[in-house]
This record gives structure tokens, sequence and C-alpha cells, in this order.
């Protein structure tokens, strides 16, 4: 959309945002929630199972929520997909 | 804390100009896409995250640079692309214009994740490259280009569901403690898409299988468009017949050492076939499946691989120096969603700089024919053997 108003040079301070902000500072994600983690271990089951129930709880998202809470841990029910998930976090290490 | 202005980042600075530049696509959607806002700048940002990982994996440690994605080829080989003669006429548009017209080709297989043998659980690749097509390509700087090229691998969906998500999924190979920000983003959806790649790669079906044996996708949709038909379609190329089973031989090149094997033995034959759109499938979720018993194939054409050597130094090398994109391709075939919008993008740029730190700027030409491949005949093979490369001495 930007390009559409502005053009190409609506990119350039884009440009120098990466330039500066790769390598320049921190690593730390500001503005968004982080968390220590290497893994999943971090991740508690009483951090996912708030993020995760606050989206089936979404009046215009939840159905699709839980749908693919379905086709991700075969359940509808957050606490108990947290061991899917730690098994799909150690599997993905693994891959990488 | 680094210095800013360093030389290797003020010798990126072509490269983000180029990534920077918005995909003239944007503007040109079709009635099944939607534009999402900033998805241009998501996709820059990715690529200009994917060369940085491949300076610090390659250039950094004086290696060979490969693609970031599918950088390992097992191996290219020479086929013919058939368009089938009974194909109905409505079909017949594109590189399917005319029924039984035969086109060149190089097909390559690879291997998804970084320079690893092939016995390690990954998904593969199978890209045709056609030559000797007529018409005017989408890639803007090579309109005359005579290549079409279809990109599969073995699996019917893509792990990210579009740009932003893909985008998040290459920050945490070099910065993994963003997995947490990713997922609590998002957290069901992205979930499934880390289960996805894991899917794509470990837990794999297909592996231990010879690539022989193996139904390839074009997991994201584009456009099969003519004068009667105008309609978002996926791809497959899948075994002509059953394929017999081997053990593979459990080495870092087992997949290669099975198709040369099998193209000692004989020929092999793949059908290449469509599936048609229909309401309710999506365009703009590149994990949607369409599947197959829902959805069924239409075979299209026939591809047969001759009997032939390809494991040679030679063609490994000219293999892994050829470009294949999805938008090498013709308006009649153009691909469609965020994914392969964002395709446009990154592909053009880890090109480019792939072949600027190899030293092979020259062949980031598209080939007019195949001439040049069929004529590397020297059957050594040595080098090509390792999973990595030293980088070229001049760089």
């Amino acid at each position: 959309m930007i390009s559409r108003v502005f053009g190409r040079y609506a990119f350039v301070p884009m440009l120098l945002a990466l330039l500066v902000g790769h390598g320049c500072k921190s690593t730390s994600n500001s503005g968004v929630q982080d968390f220590n983690v290497g893994a999943i271990q971090t991740l508690t089951l009483q951090q996912w199972t708030a993020a995760c129930q606050q989206q089936l709880n979404d009046p215009k998202g939840g159905a699709q929520a839980r749908s693919d809470l379905q086709a991700l841990a075969n359940t509808t029910d957050c606490a108990t997909a947290y061991p899917v998930l730690q098994k799909v976090m150690a599997s993905y290490t693994t891959a990488k | 804390m680094r210095p800013c202005w360093d030389l290797p980042r003020l010798a990126m600075l072509p490269v983000l100009l180029l990534v920077s530049a918005p995909p003239a696509t944007a503007q040109q959607l079709t009635q099944w896409e939607t534009y999402t806002n900033g998805e241009e700048q998501e996709a820059a940002s990715a690529a200009q995250e994917l060369i940085s990982q491949l300076r610090n994996d390659y250039v950094n440690k004086g290696k060979r640079v490969f693609r970031d994605a599918h950088p390992r080829g097992i191996g290219c080989v020479a086929a013919t692309f058939t368009v089938n003669k009974d194909l109905p006429a409505q079909f017949q548009t594109g590189v399917f214009a005319q029924a039984g017209a035969s086109y060149d080709a190089i097909i390559r297989f690879s291997s998804s994740l970084g320079p690893v043998g092939d016995h390690t659980g990954d998904a593969r690749g199978f890209a045709i490259k056609l030559f000797g097509v007529p018409g005017t390509k989408l890639l803007s700087d090579q309109p005359n280009a005579t290549t079409v090229d279809f990109l599969h691998i073995d699996a019917p969906f893509f792990p990210a569901v579009n740009t932003h998500d893909f985008a998040g999924i290459v920050k945490i190979k070099s910065n993994p403690k963003s997995i947490g920000s990713f997922l609590l983003e998002n957290p069901i959806v992205h979930a499934l898409e880390l289960k996805n790649l894991v899917a794509l790669s470990t837990a794999n079906p297909n592996n231990g299988k010879s690539l022989a044996e193996r139904q390839f996708y074009s997991q994201v949709p584009y456009l099969l468009q003519g004068s009667t038909i105008n309609i978002p379609t996926k791809f497959t190329s899948r075994p002509c017949s059953a394929v017999a089973h081997l053990p593979l031989n459990g080495s870092d090149t087992e997949l290669r050492d099975d198709l040369q094997y099998r193209l000692n033995q004989g020929p092999l034959c793949y059908q290449f076939a469509v599936q048609f759109y229909q309401p309710g499938l999506k365009v703009e979720d590149a994990t949607n499946v369409w599947g197959e018993n829902k959805v069924p194939f239409t075979n299209f054409a026939t591809i047969t691989i001759p009997q032939q050597n390809f494991m040679t130094d030679a063609k490994l090398h000219y293999c892994d120096a050829l470009s294949f994109h999805p938008w090498h391709t013709l308006a009649q075939h153009q691909p469609l969603g965020n994914i392969n919008r964002a395709r446009r993008t990154i592909y053009e740029a880890i090109s480019k700089y792939r072949h600027e730190q190899n030293n092979e700027s020259g062949l980031a030409t598209e080939p007019a024919d195949r001439k040049a491949f069929d004529a590397l005949t020297d059957t050594t093979y040595s080098t090509w053997n390792a999973v990595t490369l030293p980088a070229p001495a001049s760089r």
C-alpha cells in the first residue's frame, strides 16, 4: 500500500532501518513480548494456555482457532495441547 | 557492538535496493487474490535476512554459496515434457497450447534444508525448466527468455500461511530467541506452521523412498488462463506407474546414487497433472491443501527422463548455477497468492547474491536451450560428491 501511494521512495526509510537496525544494536524485540527462550521449555504451560485461550475466546476467529487447534493437537483444550506443542518444538529444533 | 558501516554492510546496499523495489504484481491481483498491507516489506525483510544468513553460513566460512532454499542439488537430469495428445481443447493454453508438443527440459532434484546429506529427513524438490517456450515472460528483466519453470516439492502444502509468517520463521534461524515472540503473536497458527515444517522434514512420509517413487506438488496455486478458461490451479508430477522400492544405501548421496542407478537401468516417467480451483479452496493461505479426493488431478503432460549419466562434477556444477523461479513463466500460468508474490522478490535477490559471490554472474542469464548441459560429457565425479564446496579462489 505504501508503494502504491508514495512510490518506490517510500522504501528509503525502510532501507535505512534495515541498514542501521541490523547488527547495530541488541537483538531484543522491543514492543514485542519476548521470552528468554532457546527452546519451548521456557514457554510455560501458563503462558501458552493464556495466549491460546485468548484466541479461542475471540468472537471473530474463535471457531477457526478451535479448528486449527484440533489440527495441531487433536483437541480443543489449550492445556491438553501443550505436550503436543513441546513435542513439535523438540522435533523442530532437531530438524533445523 | 559492531560498527554499523562496515564493508560487508555497504556491500549489501545494492542488494537491499533490489529487494526493496516493490514488485509490479502488487497492483495486478487477480480476483482470487487479496493484497495484504506491508507484504512487499515483509518479503524484502525476509530476503535481507536470508542473504545475511547466506553470508554467515557460506561467505564468512569461505564456502561456495548455495541457495537459501533447496540449497543442495541432488542432481539435474535431461528430460522431455510432452503435452498429452488428448488434452481437451479448453486447457490448451500457455505451454499446453499445442496438444502433442514436446519441450526439452532440465529437472533439478534437491534437498530443502541446508547442505546436509541425502539420508537426512527433509523435503525434496523437483523443479522443471522447459526450453523453447515462445511468448513474453513475466519477469520484467527477462521478457524474452524462452524458459518456463514449474517448481514442486514432495508435499502438497507450504509450511507458512503467508509472507508475514514465513518472514517470522526465517528470523528464528538467525535468532532462536524469536521463537517465543513468534509463537505468542499467533500461537495456534504459528505452532501449526512449525508442525508443518516438521512434517516436511523429519516426519516427511517420503523419507527413505526413492525420488522415482515420490509425487511432487506445486504447493501454491498458479493461474491457467486461455480463451475459454481462467482459473487457479495447482499442479503435480507423479510417477506414471508404480515404481519398485529399493533400499537406499544410507550414504550422504543415497538419493543421488539411487536415481543414477535407476537411470542406468532405463528411463523414468512422471505425469504432469493439474487440479482446478473450487469455491472454498484458498489461494492466499499457502498451507491450504486441495485434497486430491475432492479435487482430482487431470493429466496434462508426460515427463520422460531418459537413460543417462547425470552424476558428474560438470553437470552438478551447471545445475547449481541455474536459477529456478516461479515467475519464469507466461502470463497464462501466473503465480498466485502472497507467497508467490514474495518469492518474486526473494528469489531474484538470492539468485543475484549467490551468483555474484560465486563469481558466476554470467551464469545468471537464462539459457536459451539445453545444448550447453547436453554437451557436458566429462564423467569426472569427485569434487561435487561433497555436501559443501570451497569458495571461488578470487572471491
